[in-house]
């Protein structure tokens, strides 16, 4: 997990996964300068659309706002959202209609190694690894350095609240 | 002229707090039985503060209290939830206030009363270790604050912190910094005049001064400070920006609002681990976000509102 400074809203097209899906991968900060990038954003997007937020570094109460009436203008397309970084899920957590009418389909989840100390943010499959519904269960990981069993690093309730609304 | 004492009267989780504080010495402070009999000692005594338990008060109580003797009260509660709407609908007869889920710990207490006895509230470097580095920034228009979270940013990854510690301090210096540019100036009616102007636009920092921003990070707490030269922050519009932080658990954006988003100050209270204002009524406040960062991540995640409200300088 790295930190980078200040920078502005970007997005770019991905290779589509599946044939009538668009992908675009967001990366940098939301915040006031993200109008017009996420306006555009919308442009771009099909029926099926699929946003990749795991390089969403920061995100502000303008880019709270912004990102909020994105989703509105998005509302009539089939939007789901991987990759869900931190930042993004402390504002779904206490944001209301902060997911609009978007599926979250990944978040990416920190774990602590508890052998090595070392910090990794895993990726996280609503359904498959998380219960909706059920933000105590969090699933095992093993560290990919050393093996070693994995902690979740955050309060499970705390961090997998938006659970109880997905 | 002799040092003032401070009456404390209390109930619940505080009495052990309050022991404490007595057998510190520095400031010494006296027991008494009641919030009423408080209230008569400060009455009797210019030089005294009084401790007041907000399980103890009603807003009615507080609403009888003249504003003269309301500046030398601290109130206090660690059910800040439950309590708020007495402190809101109280008239704000207070010097300080101290509100934690939580019992409040007898250091916290000793070092906000300090504050005011001094008439010394301004300064993050009061919550850090002594001697701890801190580094300031003066910004004198509203797009250096880019230049200064680049900056915070950089330093914060150097020491080698948790990312997640870094946008949390980066998110509380950002909102405080365009809370000061954009909220904090106010015309000659005393209503805040860019309140409603888009934050993309560049906005120079009144002629009383430049908004300043300071951090420093002692191994246990990072502090990050961020200072305007108005000091508009009175106490009902105080109250009122952060009741939306405090008695609710979720926010709701007006997506029609022009200017800030209005959730500033609940995403800065969800980011820090605790929250003071020091406000000098026309001259100067003062925004502070704490963030403990000694231990793993997920034992020191704030999970309630802690806020601490300081007032100094009035007639």
């Amino acid at each position: 997990m790295t930190v980078t400074a200040k920078s502005a809203l970007l997005w770019k097209r991905e290779p589509a996964g599946a044939l009538e899906t668009a992908s675009f991968r967001l990366s940098g900060d939301i915040d006031e300068r993200s109008q017009r990038p996420l306006e555009n954003l919308a442009t771009e997007m099909t029926s099926a659309s699929v946003l990749d937020l795991s390089a969403i570094q920061r995100i502000n109460s303008i880019g709270v706002r912004n990102w909020v009436r994105f989703l509105r203008t998005v509302a009539g397309l089939n939007v789901s959202l991987r990759r869900c970084p931190p930042v993004m899920i402390e504002q779904l957590n206490v944001v209301s209609g902060f997911k609009g009418n978007a599926r979250i389909e990944t978040i990416l989840a920190p774990y602590e190694c508890a052998s090595c100390r070392a910090v990794r943010l895993e990726e996280l499959s609503i359904g498959r690894d998380l219960r909706p519904g059920d933000p105590s269960f969090v699933p095992e990981r093993h560290c990919p350095s050393c093996h070693g069993p994995m902690v979740f690093d955050d309060i499970p309730d705390r961090y997998l609240q938006f659970l109880r609304i997905v | 002229m002799s040092e003032p004492t401070v009456v404390a009267p209390g109930q619940r989780q505080h009495i052990v707090s309050m022991s404490q504080l007595v057998r510190a010495g520095d400031p010494a402070v006296q027991l008494v039985a009641s919030t009423k009999e408080a209230l008569a000692v400060l009455q009797e005594s210019r030089s005294t503060f009084a401790l007041l338990d907000l399980g103890d008060c009603s807003a009615s109580m507080l609403q009888t209290i003249p504003p003269e003797l309301g500046a030398r009260i601290v109130l206090m509660t660690d059910l800040v939830r439950r309590d708020w709407w007495t402190v809101v609908s109280g008239g704000c007869a207070f010097g300080a206030l101290i509100a934690g889920p939580e019992a409040i710990h007898a250091p916290s207490l000793l070092l906000a009363l300090r504050k005011l006895l001094r008439g010394d509230i301004f300064g993050i470097e009061k919550y850090l270790a002594e001697a701890t580095p801190i580094i300031d920034r003066e910004l004198h228009i509203s797009t250096e604050r880019t230049d200064g979270l680049d900056d915070l940013t950089h330093a914060l990854g150097e020491r080698g912190l948790d990312p997640r510690f870094i946008a949390r301090a980066v998110t509380i210096a950002d909102e405080f910094i365009t809370n000061a540019f954009y909220d904090a100036p106010t015309d000659e009616s005393g209503e805040a005049c860019y309140k409603y102007l888009p934050r993309e636009e560049p906005l120079r920092a009144p002629a009383s001064g430049p908004v300043r921003m300071s951090w420093g990070c002692d191994g246990r707490r990072l502090a990050i400070g961020v200072q305007d030269r108005v000091g508009s922050f009175g106490r009902s519009s105080l109250l009122r920006a952060l009741t939306k932080a405090i008695a609710y658990d979720s926010a709701e954006i007006d997506l029609e609002r022009e200017g800030g988003a209005g959730i500033g100050l609940f995403t800065v209270a969800r980011a820090a681990n605790e929250v003071i204002f020091n406000i000098k009524p026309g001259h100067r406040t003062e925004c502070i976000g704490l963030i403990n960062v000694h231990g793993p991540y997920r034992e020191v995640v704030p999970t309630q509102r802690n806020i601490q409200a300081f007032y100094t300088g009035e007639p």
